[in-house]
């Protein structure tokens, strides 16, 4: 059985390691470690939620336990009911997405949420950049209500941030 | 060089002397008295605005990899089965669309797929494609807690 654990020296480093199963701590890449204090961030599960269906209401997630806001929109792992790429035909248009599972994060909500670009409305170009925003919760017209709809949504807000203007050495360094 | 390492008593920033545990802090920063987003490791206060956990996805073979891949034909329904850990509030499992290389290119397979149920040791899939097998991996995490919202 290989060595698992370090508190103290590894390499010319300090600190503690933690090695993935079967793997020697002492002399493993980094990429084998469960755990690396020379990190700057790592997975902390800040709050979550499971089982939930959403629509066009973002669920907070700092209500339980009364939270408080991290100050920086962190980084949120979801999972799903329905998850892919999703396209259909309707009358005179082709719609398609290659993820279905789309979510808006704010320092404090989540919410499901649909691309909104229909460049054949005339009114949007590229070069103006201005497409509108995605609209909260998922009701595209040609789609299968059952097979876009946010339902047995479970997500993990983790104490990473991950948003413009977050990704500072403030916060990382 | 800052005190990277608290393994023991508690100080008053770490929920007090009476408390005991084991945190680490970032690089430059002193776990000592630093702020609690300044730790990658945290056994925090025990309070229930504290971290839950860490975000660690459980192996679904038995083997040391981290993730299973899996194919389902085309319309086809079916359970994909993985260890049953027992853990207390059950399992969150992930699935994605499985990598795939082409030459030098690496990206992600096509298809659609949605989620019907699952157990402790199992998932049950529908691939929503009628003409294409689908390719997706999995993993696991515990649930936290039988709430909702934790």
């Amino acid at each position: 059985m290989g060595n698992r654990v370090i508190l103290g020296k590894r390499g010319n480093d300090y600190g503690v390691f933690v090695s993935k199963e079967g793997h020697n701590v002492l002399n493993c890449a980094r990429k084998e470690l469960l755990f690396d204090s020379t990190s700057h961030r790592s997975g902390l599960v800040y709050a979550g939620a499971k089982g939930l269906s959403l629509s066009t209401t973002p669920d907070n997630f700092l209500t339980t336990g009364s939270k408080g806001n991290l100050g920086y929109i962190p980084l949120v792992v979801f999972t799903e009911k329905n998850i892919g790429e999703r396209g259909a035909h309707g009358s005179g248009t082709e719609m398609y997405i290659d993820n279905i599972s789309q979510w808006e994060t704010t320092t404090s909500t989540v919410c499901p949420i649909e691309a909104q670009a229909n460049p054949e409305d005339g009114t949007d170009t590229i070069s103006s950049m201005d497409h509108p925003n995605p609209a909260l919760g998922r009701t595209y017209g040609d789609f299968n209500t059952a097979e876009e709809e946010a339902v047995n949504c479970a997500y993990f807000v983790l104490r990473i941030p991950c948003a413009y203007g977050y990704m500072t050495s403030a916060n990382f360094g | 060089m800052a005190n990277r390492v608290l393994l023991g008593k508690g100080t008053s920033q770490r929920g007090g002397t009476d408390k005991f545990g084991l945190w680490v802090s970032k690089p430059g920063q002193d776990v000592l008295t630093c702020a609690d987003d300044k730790l990658i490791f945290d056994t925090d206060k025990g309070g229930s605005a504290d971290i839950k956990g860490l975000f660690q996805l459980q192996t679904v073979t038995g083997t040391a990899t981290a993730s299973a891949t899996a194919t389902v034909s085309a319309g086809a329904t079916v359970n994909l089965s993985f260890t049953n850990f027992s853990w207390g509030f059950g399992v969150i499992p992930f699935l994605g669309l499985a990598a795939t290389t082409s030459g030098d290119q690496t990206g992600f397979s096509n298809g659609r797929f949605k989620i019907n149920s699952f157990s402790t040791s199992a998932v049950n899939i529908t691939n929503l494609t009628s003409n294409a097998t689908v390719a997706v991996s999995f993993s696991v995490m515990p649930s936290f807690s039988n709430n909702a919202r934790f």
